[in-house]
């Protein structure tokens, strides 16, 4: 234990060489003056000369992965692991289990990325679920089409992000749907989940599991249709502009959520259906937002969600860090379409949107850019900050309106 | 954070465009440092030698050096200073205590080797032909000057520098009296890097870092050394990595501070939004762990 109350040791983040939250996660650690040692799949440049600042860690073959871990731990005692993605929360767990230091149960992070045994979990707890079956690589695609209940939506259990999830209306729509999933996922054997469309708009909670309890740090509206065929993700805008007991009611539900999964510590990202038929949940993470998004939060001591993050892991205290004064918000620059990208004109004048807090491209020019259902990466952010949610949408958009994104 | 730099007519003038909101509206200038008191980022860049005033408006910081300054120096302090400062979130100014005008804008910026006819055939082929091909990128490559030995001295910017080699190609190929390119900040003189500080961190970069960063295709370019922090220019396919961080901080500070205790910090002034072919490139997460 360490002067002000953190438990002594370094801060293992468990990062994929994908990730676009290394930065961020650093740039926390260093304003806390956490120690931190970064953890990623594939050998750093430098780990040799980084005084065991970085670790290779086998991603895929956890138990390798475990072994890694604890032989890191032997060198460099830990307060915590984190895994900072779908891909190493569930490692992150079972190495914490390992160490006995504060983590979510791995049964329940296994959960938490498998959306098959998520739903199973929840509809098992009595939350309102939408009607879900599997899609094994065994079936006949076109007796599940004809079985199927429309509007439906297939969904492959090995992509994240919106990636491959497509709309069906009708059972050639279903078929084409599944054949275009197994090219995405690169296998015709990729099991894939069906579920029934429930119409609404989303909503995102941003929250911190402290011994089983969820602390609500954010309520994202989603002011953009998620209707299909594909769902895209664009804007995201807090504080949420639902009424209060609708509001109310998506927190009791994540609080129930996170209790049918088995999650108990630390960050976790959900996502809600609101509509005429209530409140429907839809899938729980144990880790934050994805992509950069998480940089439209700030907590009234300034603190960013990272900081929140690494500061409940080494059990520094959380007290005053509810959000910032005022709404923010963030936008996903969509991939208008396949191609190369040349050039995103526009971006000065982007920035100079009243409520523009930056825009900035994440893809480099010249590299090959592709939408969703197959597109794996973010052509870009904005994000935004202003009096209230109206404003910070209409910067978004009046932001976004600047952009000329040239791909040939 | 990509900061832009914009060299003003007048040489002793230079914007820095932080790419964010600088002041919510108006301009302020400040002329001394007992003026800046009242703004935590004037204050700090006052601190820097050759800083005469300070001016912010909405989007861009102006800065007006003393004669005698060089901006070659000038300009990895102030862009660390100016990162530090939008990164941590603090504010500009406390309080408005001198409305003014930015500084006035003045002549040309200063140039490498005498004017002649080999020095305009360079500039029109770089502004007719090379700029438009880098632009794109987000950088830009600025002609400076043809000096004696037959080098082409370029400033660049953004992802230019991972140009030069075709730059230099193509130089040489319409001009024969070219022997090669410079980077022009690069030939400035640096105090900092002749001190026995600069000298032991240089030395790192070269023997025990540089060779392992090769490896991805990346390079660290030392800018400068100034009391007990290092200014580094990560490039090639370090520049826009999306590890690029765990490099800097988990690897090269650890190394540099290690090898050189008088160092408590070494400062990343890339502009990794130009990289154009960073080793690690972010996704959506991939393959989940199922």
């Amino acid at each position: 234990m360490t002067s002000d109350g953190a438990r002594a040791g370094r801060v293992l983040l468990l990062i994929p060489t994908t990730s676009y939250k290394a930065h961020d996660f650093l740039a926390a650690a260093g304003r806390l003056d956490c120690p931190v040692s970064v953890g990623s799949d594939q050998r750093q440049v430098l780990e040799a000369l980084s005084a065991g600042g970085s670790v290779t860690v086998d991603f895929r073959d956890r138990e390798r992965g475990l072994r890694q871990i604890l032989d890191h731990a032997a060198a460099y005692p830990l307060a915590a692991v984190l895994g900072v993605e779908d891909t190493t929360v569930r490692l992150a767990a079972e190495a914490s289990a390992a160490l006995g230091l504060p983590h979510n149960p791995p049964e329940a992070a296994r959960r938490s990325v498998d959306k098959l045994a998520g739903r199973r979990a929840l509809a098992e707890a009595g939350l309102p679920v939408p009607a879900f079956r599997l899609l094994a690589p065994q079936d006949d695609r076109r007796e599940a089409a004809a079985a199927a209940s429309y509007p439906c939506v297939l969904k492959p259990l090995g992509l994240s992000a919106s990636r491959g999830v497509i709309r069906a209306d009708d059972p050639s729509s279903f078929v084409a749907a599944a054949e275009r999933i197994a090219a995405i996922a690169g296998s015709a054997d990729t099991p894939i989940l069906i579920e029934d469309f429930i119409p609404g708009r989303e909503v995102a909670l941003e929250g911190l599991l402290i011994a089983g309890r969820l602390k609500l740090l954010a309520l994202f509206d989603k002011p953009d249709p998620l209707d299909g065929p594909y769902f895209e993700e664009t804007i995201y805008v807090t504080p949420s502009r639902l009424p209060e007991p609708t509001q109310a009611e998506v927190l009791h539900t994540a609080q129930a959520m996170a209790a049918a999964l088995g999650l108990r510590e630390g960050p976790v990202h959900a996502e809600f259906r609101v509509g005429e038929a209530g409140t429907w949940p839809l899938e729980m993470a144990a880790r934050t937002i994805g992509g950069l998004c998480a940089r439209a939060l700030r907590f009234a001591t300034g603190a960013s969600l990272e900081e929140v993050v690494l500061r409940h892991a080494v059990g520094l205290p959380l007290a005053g860090l509810g959000e910032a004064p005022g709404a923010s918000g963030v936008m996903m620059i969509p991939i208008p379409k396949r191609g190369r990208l040349r050039a995103v004109e526009g971006l000065p004048a982007a920035r100079a949107q009243p409520g523009i807090e930056d825009a900035t491209i994440t893809i480099p020019m010249g590299q090959e850019v592709i939408p969703l259902p197959e597109g794996d990466k973010y052509l870009g952010f904005i994000f935004a900050r202003a009096e209230n949610p109206d404003l910070v949408e209409a910067a978004l958009r009046a932001a976004h309106g600047q952009l000329d994104i040239v791909i040939e | 954070m990509f900061i832009q730099t914009e060299p003003q007519d007048d040489p002793n003038v230079m914007k820095f465009i932080p790419g964010r909101e600088v002041l919510p509206s108006g301009t302020v200038r400040y002329l001394d440092a007992g003026q800046a008191a009242a703004s935590p980022l004037a204050s700090r860049l006052f601190a820097v030698d050759g800083v005469r005033s300070v001016a912010f408006d909405q989007e861009a910081i102006t800065l007006h050096k003393a004669d005698e300054a060089d901006w070659r120096l000038l300009k990895a302090p102030v862009l660390g200073i100016v990162m530090e400062h939008f990164v941590a979130g603090r504010p500009v100014v406390d309080e408005t205590p001198v409305l003014d005008a930015a500084p006035d804008a003045g002549k040309t910026p200063e140039m490498i080797g005498e004017p002649g006819p080999i020095a305009s055939e360079l500039k029109e082929l770089i502004d007719t032909r090379i700029r438009p091909a880098v632009q794109p990128s987000g950088g830009d490559v600025v002609f400076r000057g043809f000096d004696t030995e037959g080098f082409v001295h370029l400033e660049t910017t953004g992802g230019a520098a991972s140009f030069m080699g075709r730059v230099e190609a193509m130089l040489k190929h319409y001009v024969p009296e070219v022997a090669g390119v410079r980077e022009f900040l690069d030939t400035a003189a640096r105090p900092g890097l002749a001190t026995s500080e600069g000298q032991a961190v240089k030395e790192v970069l070269d023997q025990r870092i540089n060779p392992s960063v090769a490896g991805h295709g990346g390079h660290v370019a030392l800018v400068d050394v100034r009391e007990d922090t290092v200014y580094i220019r990560l490039e090639g396919g370090c520049q826009g990595c999306g590890l690029a961080d765990v490099t800097l901080k988990q690897g090269i500070e650890v190394e540099i501070r290690r090898a050189v205790p008088a160092i408590a910090q070494v400062l990343d002034v890339t502009d990794h939004a130009g990289g154009s072919n960073p080793y690690y490139q972010p996704g959506k997460g991939g393959v989940s762990a199922v």
